[in-house]
Parts: structure tokens; C-alpha cells; sequence
């Protein structure tokens, strides 16, 4: 067991016993102490608190949207940085269609909804979203942003119309245009179909669905979602792009997914170029829903599981899959599902989560359902018998200590889990989606039950002082003895500098150059007007760093400007006292 | 005689004194009041800053696998900084009643600032209403500086209990604050 724990604190804490086993590179550091000069022990090793600093601000939620400051581009980390956010970054542009009868494109105003989804560009893993409905008799929009590269999809009210999409970027000093022209009438592939249940040996229709069009490669949608009438009949308008396919994928779903009916994906081929009908589909006889089926989710050691998600999610007959609403355990740890009979040589896959903190992980299982006996059964083994408890595995049992810089205990520090992925074990369960927290105790220890998986394990000090630190931790029941905890070692909270200053907003200038795009360049004119503070601004500084490969953004502190703009974050930095032994 | 006559007058005169002294407590006004109790300042109440709710009020989110879970966040300002927060996120259905489950976030304990950031968990996104498309429906915020007490449909902060020098004890107010978001579910692709 010593061996054991010793080779995952090395995994978790930066020695390199078990490198090879996991394909995971730990960092070369444990301790700042274990640093050269003024560096910091960061997740991904050593590395200068200064460098790689990024910030990034939020005025408000209406028109100040993020804008991203390089702290190196600002002359390095300093006690006072004020920060000066631009005017409000915008994206706006023109709604056409085009015409050619009528010698070309016309404006188009039928009603649209803008989405715009992307990321970051200095802050590399910080993705963000933002939206607007055009509203009818309107054919032209303008939106609020905030700095990044974004994918920008106009969506027509109107189904007919196929989606437009465009890329652009957003940064401050520069409003964005991106301007979309719809295909014309004439250029959009009109497919017809029925979808029915059933066709023979009566015809039997399905209600409530939907069907929509996807390239079959890389799955970027076609069309827009079009309804299926009460009787059947669809009609698709793909986008021209999807002639040059060699084949498409029509998805055909229920509309509300309360809806007791599979999904199933239809593949055409060859793509009709031009107006076509494709006949009758047909989702199978998949049934009828079972009446409510019941179980009892219990831990391992017997007892009943309150709160825990259940779910199902497997193929049925008539080939279509379908997706159980997640169903939610009572104080007894029993649930109730609706689902549809299994196929004859398929099941679904039941996946069970306990809440946070229980000590009881993630479950997963084949099952059936389907009568035994004239009962409505969960029915599992071999030969099937039904199946009411169902019992999941014991967490996984982490302990670690947290100590301030000078060796003290470190009280009421926030340690979080949040899983970043899956463990490369094939057997691996599913990725725990809900953050795990503890909070350290006087003595400076934790406790946190953890299903398989690799975490970034954040410290975050109670009273602000101090910053946050990060971890990443592989946790796997290779490393456990059955009922033992793990002693993830020590971690030690890098000294802090305090970084403060204002957020202010300066104007857009009226001194504009209009760009090819649409764009507006505000860089190339006046000198910039006096800022106004902003008030509640939230400045959060992040540490950019490649962590096993892939670039990511650790936060390192976090504030909220007061009324007149002000903000203070604490932000790591080297100690100037080595730690008590 | 004389000599004992000038004792007793010794004697008189020092009653005199002794009972002057004592009797000045009961006839000469004193301002020998204690001090008030200073009261313990009284609780004050968390307030989510409306200008730094994300998203907008109103907003879209897909089912599809190929978009994100929206991140829903707000910043919540309570003079108190001492002061724990309770987190409780509950969606309404379209009928305008509470879901089925409602998600109680880890307390957010004090930092030692006054303004604080909440983040929506995306199991909101998994396992609420609001993995079922259909019709728009209501996501509520609702943090609170005191214990929460859910009876059916209603919640309440429980007030604390806060002790008096003299073994006394008094209540003092806890409060909520709230705020709503209308999300429409989708099937929307995200392009990427």
C-alpha cells in the first residue's frame, strides 16, 4: 500500500514513478521550493508568476462583454494596473437573399436569430457565447461581444432557408461586421419524404417529430430542423454545399424529448442535386411505453442512495435509439422511468450518479427492459432476470493536507475537484460532469470521495490573501487497497503579491475608418477620451500554460470592482521565507 | 467629663462623616449608569448585482452535442464579508411550476471581499427541466446569507441566533435575493 500511495503522489504531485503508466506527464515540481530562482510551482511545473499572465474583464451583461489584456504586453505584472476597456465591442452587419431575378440580392427581413460561439483568443480555453433575434421587417442587426474568434451563424425563422456561417474576430479597438446573404430560392435543394412508424402491413404515423440534414463526414448540419407533419410528410431544404457530398444523414428526433420515441438517422445516398422525393421512412415498431419501471439504487454498503441522476440510453426495436429523461432518486434511493421495450439482442445502458459527496460513485450497466412474467422488469445476467437494487461502486477515498507559505495549516481553504477527462482505461465510467468540493479543516486536511477520472484540483483560500493554486491529479482504483484512503501529500499556497488598480471604459471615438468586412477600425483617429470607472467589473487573472499538450488557462485570482472601479487580486508569487519545517 | 465629653464629640462628629459618605450614594445624584450595550450591528442582506448577471435575461440553449453548456454566472454583494452564501439554482416549468429538482451549489464561504461570483453548476443543464425541449422556462438564482428553510414551494432564510454578553440571545434577520433567467431549449446545431 506505502508503494502504492507513493506512486500516485508521485503522478499527482510531480515525480515521474508512474510517467509510463498513464501517459501523463507530470510537472517537474512539487513545492515552489523545488523551483529555480523566483519561480513558482504551477500544475504544469515551474514557471515564472509573472509570464503568462492574462486578464480578463467583464464591464457588464449587456454591453461590456469580455475584453482580454496580455499582462507581458503590459509592460509584466506590476503592483497598480489599470485596466481601460474599449466602447463596447460590437458585431453587426447586413440580412440579404439572394435574387437573381431580380438582378440580385435583396434585403431579407423575414426574422433571424444571430449566435456567435468561440473562444478566447489570448485566453485559450475561455469559450464564449453570445446571441440576438432580428426581429422581423428588420434587415439589419447589431450585437454586443466580446474580444475572440467566433463562429457566427445566422438562423432564418423562415425553416426554408439553410443556416449562413461565417468566422470573425473581436478584440478591442476594432467593431466587428460580419454581413450574411441567404441562398436564393432557387439554389436550395427541396427534398420530400414521409416519416412514418410503420408502413406495413397498415401505415402507421408518428406525431411530435422533427427531421433535420447533416453532412455525414463531419456532421455539419444542412438544413434547418423541419417539422413532420401529424401525417408524415417533411419537406428538407438543404443547403447547395450538400450536392457535393456523397452522402447525408437525415436525423429524425421527437420534437420534445419528453416524448417516448427513439431517434433514428437515415442515410441517402446519392444526394439529390435538385428537387426530389425520398419516400417513405420509417422508424419500426418500437413499441409501446412500458408501464413506469422501478428500481433501487443502493451504495456499497447497503444503503439507499437519495439524489442520485438515472438515466438510459439505448438502441430499440426498428433500430432507432432512444434517450430516457433523467430520473432522480427519492430519499429510499428508488426510481421511476419511462422507457420503450428493449431491442431483442441490445440494451440500454443505465448510468447511475450519486450526488457530490456521497460516498458511493458512478454507476454503469446493461440492462433490458421489457415484461417478465407479464411485469414490467429491468432484467439483467444471463439468462435475463429482473433486476430491482442496483448497487454502485465505492468512491474513490482522497485525503491531502494544505499549509500557507510559512508551513502553518491552511484553514477553510476551498478544495474543488472538477473532472477533466476520462481515464484512458477502456473500462473507464463516464466523466463526473458536477464540480467535488471540500473545505480544509483546522489542521489544514481535506477529504474528497472521487469516482475514476483526471482532475484539476483547485485550492482556494478563504480569506482572499492568498492565491489560488492548482493540481492535476489522475485518480484511479489501481492505486487503492480496498477501503483505504489515498494521502494525496502536501500542498503548499504560494506566497501572494497583490496586484490592484481600476477598470475604466473609454468611449468609442466617432473617428472611425471603415473596414473592408464591415468592420470599423476605432484605432485610427483621435487620441481616446478620458475613461469612466466601471463599476462591478469582474477581473479574473489566468495563467496560460500547455498542461499534457493541450493549452490551458488556469485561474489564478479573482475580483469584483467596487462602485468606483476599483479592484485588488492576489496573484502568486515566490516567498521570500522558505517554509517551516 | 471634659475629657469625655471631647471624645464623644469625636466620636459624633466621625458618625458624622461615616454616614455622609454613606448616605451620599442613596441622596446625591450618581451617574453611575453602565454603559449601554452596544448591540451587535444587525445582519445585512446579500444583493446579486443585476449588471453582472450571464447571460442576458433571456436565452438559448441546445441540446445538441455539438454545443456547449452555457455558463450562467452572477456576482453577488454582501456587505457582511464574514457571511457565508447559500446557492440554490430551481427551474420553473412553463406552467409556471417548480421542476422536479432544484440544485443546492456549495455554500460559498467568505473571502473577504464583499462582492463574490457564482457559477452555475451544467448538471442545471443535464438533469433539470431544462434538458427537456419544448417551451421556454424559468431558471431562478436564489442566494441567501442564512440557513435555507424549504417547506413545499416556499423558501425562507432561517434567522440567526446571536448571544447577548449576559447569556441572552436575540434573533437577527437573514435574506434572499433572487433572480430569474427565461432559457428556451433547444435542438439548434452549434457550428463550429
Amino acid at each position: 500500500m506505502r508503494a502504492a500511495i507513493l506512486s500516485l503522489v508521485a503522478v499527482a504531485l510531480g515525480g515521474c514513478a508512474a510517467d509510463g503508466h498513464v501517459g501523463f506527464r507530470p510537472p517537474d515540481c512539487v513545492l515552489d521550493s523545488d523551483c529555480p530562482g523566483a519561480q513558482v510551482c504551477f500544475q504544469d511545473g515551474c514557471g515564472d508568476p509573472g509570464s503568462n499572465l492574462y486578464i480578463e474583464v467583464t464591464g457588464d451583461n449587456t454591453s461590456l462583454h469580455p475584453q482580454d489584456f496580455d499582462v507581458s504586453a503590459m509592460g509584466g505584472a506590476s503592483a497598480v494596473m489599470n485596466l481601460s476597456l474599449r466602447g463596447p465591442l460590437t458585431l453587426s452587419g447586413r440580412l440579404q437573399r439572394n435574387a437573381p431575378e431580380l438582378g440580385g440580392p435583396v434585403d431579407y427581413n423575414g426574422g433571424v436569430t444571430i449566435t456567435a460561439n468561440g473562444q478566447s483568443d489570448l485566453i485559450q480555453g475561455l469559450f464564449r457565447h453570445f446571441s440576438t433575434v432580428v426581429l422581423p421587417d428588420t434587415s439589419a442587426y447589431q450585437m454586443f461581444i466580446g474580444a475572440g474568434s467566433y463562429s457566427v451563424t445566422a438562423r432564418a425563422n423562415d425553416v426554408s432557408v439553410p443556416y449562413q456561417t461565417t468566422q470573425i474576430n473581436s478584440g478591442p479597438g476594432r467593431l466587428s461586421g460580419a454581413s450574411f446573404t441567404f441562398k436564393s430560392v432557387n439554389d436550395v435543394i427541396t427534398v420530400n419524404g414521409r416519416l412514418v412508424k410503420t408502413s406495413k402491413p397498415v401505415l402507421v404515423t408518428q406525431p411530435g417529430m422533427s427531421i433535420q440534414a447533416f453532412e455525414t463526414v463531419n456532421g455539419t448540419p444542412l438544413s434547418q430542423i423541419s417539422l413532420v407533419s401529424s401525417s408524415g410528410d417533411f419537406t428538407l431544404h438543404l443547403d447547395p454545399a450538400a450536392a457535393f457530398s456523397s452522402s447525408i444523414a437525415l436525423v429524425a428526433s421527437p420534437r420534445d424529448s419528453t416524448l417516448l420515441v427513439p431517434s433514428k438517422t437515415f442515410v441517402v445516398s446519392p444526394v439529390p442535386v435538385s428537387q426530389s422525393t425520398l419516400g417513405v421512412l420509417e422508424l419500426g415498431e418500437f413499441g409501446d411505453k412500458l408501464p413506469a419501471l422501478t428500481g433501487t439504487l443502493l451504495g456499497s454498503d447497503g444503503r439507499p442512495i437519495a439524489s442520485a441522476t438515472v438515466k438510459f440510453e439505448g438502441k430499440v426495436n426498428g433500430d432507432g435509439v432512444f434517450k430516457s429523461r433523467t430520473v432522480v432518486t427519492d430519499e429510499h434511493g428508488v426510481f421511476s422511468v419511462d422507457l420503450l421495450p428493449s431491442e431483442r439482442d441490445e440494451q440500454y445502458l443505465m448510468t447511475a450518479v450519486p450526488p457530490a459527496g456521497n460516498a458511493s460513485g458512478i454507476m454503469e450497466i446493461k440492462v433490458s427492459a421489457g415484461l417478465y412474467e407479464q411485469l414490467p422488469s429491468l432484467l439483467s445476467g444471463s439468462p435475463l432476470a429482473p433486476k430491482t437494487e442496483f448497487t454502485c461502486p465505492p468512491r474513490l477515498q482522497i485525503t491531502g493536507r494544505v499549509t500557507q507559505p510559512n508551513g502553518q495549516a491552511a484553514f477553510g481553504v476551498r478544495v474543488t475537484a472538477t473532472a477533466l477527462a476520462s481515464l484512458e482505461d477502456p473500462t473507464s465510467g463516464p466523466l463526473p460532469i458536477e464540480p467535488i468540493s471540500a473545505t480544509t479543516d483546522f489542521d489544514g486536511q481535506y477529504h474528497l470521495s472521487l469516482d475514476p477520472a483526471r482532475y484539476q484540483l483547485d485550492y482556494a483560500p478563504a480569506d482572499g490573501l492568498l492565491p489560488r493554486k492548482s493540481r492535476i491529479v489522475r485518480v484511479s482504483g489501481d492505486f487503492f487497497d480496498a477501503g483505504s484512503a489515498l494521502e494525496l501529500g502536501e500542498v503548499v499556497l504560494s506566497a501572494a503579491r497583490t496586484v490592484s488598480g481600476t477598470v475604466s471604459v473609454r468611449p468609442n471615438t466617432l473617428d472611425v475608418v471603415n473596414l473592408p468586412d464591415g468592420g470599423v477600425d476605432l484605432d485610427a483617429g483621435q487620441p481616446y477620451s478620458t475613461g469612466a470607472p466601471v463599476a462591478n467589473a469582474v477581473v479574473r487573472f489566468y495563467r496560460v500554460s500547455s498542461v499534457e499538450g493541450l493549452a490551458s488557462a488556469l485561474l489564478v485570482g479573482e475580483a469584483v470592482c467596487d462602485e468606483k472601479g476599483y479592484y485588488s487580486v492576489a496573484v502568486p508569487d515566490r516567498a521570500k521565507s522558505t517554509p517551516a519545517p | 467629663m471634659a475629657k469625655g465629653s471631647k471624645f464623644g464629640s469625636s466620636a459624633v462628629a466621625g458618625g458624622l462623616l461615616w454616614a455622609a459618605f454613606a448616605l451620599s450614594a442613596c441622596v446625591l445624584p450618581q451617574n453611575d449608569d453602565p454603559l449601554p450595550v452596544v448591540p451587535p450591528v444587525k445582519n445585512r442582506p446579500p444583493r446579486i448585482v443585476p449588471t453582472t448577471t450571464h447571460p442576458a435575461r433571456l436565452f438559448e440553449f441546445s441540446l445538441d452535442p455539438s454545443c456547449k453548456a452555457p455558463t450562467v454566472e452572477a456576482v453577488v454583494e454582501d456587505s457582511d464579508v464574514e457571511d457565508s452564501i447559500r446557492v440554490r439554482w430551481s427551474v420553473y416549468k412553463d406552467d409556471g411550476t417548480r421542476g422536479s429538482m432544484q440544485i443546492d451549489q456549495s455554500i460559498v464561504e467568505p473571502a473577504g471581499v464583499v462582492r463574490r461570483s457564482i457559477t452555475a453548476s451544467s448538471l442545471l443543464f443535464q438533469v433539470t427541466d431544462l434538458a427537456q425541449t419544448g417551451t421556454a422556462r424559468q431558471l431562478e438564482l436564489l442566494v441567501a446569507d442564512g440557513e435555507l428553510k424549504i417547506e413545499g414551494d416556499k423558501v425562507t432564510a432561517q434567522p440567526r441566533i446571536v448571544p447577548f454578553a449576559d447569556s441572552g440571545t436575540t434573533l437577527d434577520q437573514s435574506y434572499i435575493d433572487s433572480y430569474t433567467w427565461i432559457v428556451n431549449t433547444t435542438r439548434n446545431p452549434c457550428f463550429p
